[in-house]
């Protein structure tokens, strides 16, 4: 459940269990206890906000294989979390990267992101597929910056 | 949240990172309507703020490295600035219609289940088990 009170819930957002417990503790030290409670505010946006930014949420390519990425850029490292629509408004997140191990769009890294997050797609839903579309198809109160 | 209570740190993180977003949000929002209303450009921000548009278009990227007065240049620029009002956490009066996957016991974290592997199959919720030792696949959060 989102950790304040004052989140609304416009959207539902899913996480594996691993996903979970990476980004929700507990934590070994004060550096990732600060990252990963940003990270969370961070997701938040998606449940709460009335407004999600094109600068958030981006397809990764080929955008026919429908994974997503959300951007944490603050504080270092830069992460990523992956995943899926269910439908508009639901997220399904997979997993997560720290950005500076991607390296650039297109290198075999970002493909073993969509290869992973698809895996684990598979493991919850089998053959149905995800949901394909553009921003403001996938999620509500989307704008494009 | 006590006044004798030491903030955890893990509270600052997340708050701070929230106040970021929800700058960066109604900074965005504000360009949307303009774009929408007036078909500003980020190029004409730019060009009122003395900047180059690839500045704009990183500032537009995320808040990671806005300041106040990144806040307040970007505003000025679109013709408006913020109204500030104080909220006292937890006392915020939301009309906003939770979504329906939400709308039962929205504060329970809840352990989603696949059914038995079936080709058709979809995903069902299904309410919290105490003490269950199978290890759920999915955990909603929100």
């Amino acid at each position: 459940m989102p950790r304040s009170p004052d989140v609304a819930l416009r959207r539902a957002l899913f996480m594996t269990h691993e996903l979970y417990e990476a980004t929700h503790g507990p934590y070994s030290s004060d550096t990732e206890t600060i990252r990963y409670a940003a990270l969370q505010a961070q997701l938040e946006v998606f449940i709460g906000d009335a407004v999600v930014a094109s600068s958030y949420l981006k397809p990764l390519s080929p955008r026919n294989k429908g994974v997503w990425e959300i951007k944490n850029k603050r504080p270092k490292p830069s992460l990523r979390v992956f995943g899926l629509f269910a439908s508009r408004d639901v997220f399904i997140g997979t997993h997560y990267q720290p950005r500076p191990s991607l390296g650039g769009f297109g290198t075999p890294m970002w493909k073993e992101q969509i290869r992973a997050a698809r895996y684990e797609w598979r493991q919850l839903f089998g053959d149905t597929e995800p949901l394909i579309g553009d921003l403001d198809e996938v999620i509500s109160g989307a704008v494009y910056v | 949240m006590s006044s004798n209570e030491k903030i955890a740190l893990e509270n600052l993180a997340y708050y701070r990172e929230r106040n970021r977003n929800k700058v960066y949000a109604a900074v965005v929002a504000l360009f949307s309507r303009l774009v929408e209303t007036q078909n500003i450009t980020k190029r004409e921000i730019a060009y009122r703020l003395s900047k180059e548009p690839a500045q704009i278009t990183r500032w537009f990227s995320g808040p990671s490295n806005w300041t106040l007065d990144t806040v307040s240049d970007l505003l000025l620029a679109m013709g408006a600035e913020l109204d500030y009002k104080d909220v006292q956490i937890g006392q915020r009066i939301s009309h906003v219609r939770p979504h329906p996957l939400l709308q039962n016991e929205p504060n329970k974290v809840v352990w989603i289940k696949p059914k038995e592997p079936c080709k058709e199959d979809k995903v069902r919720v299904e309410n919290a088990e105490t003490g269950t030792t199978k290890r759920p696949l999915l955990v909603r959060v929100g």
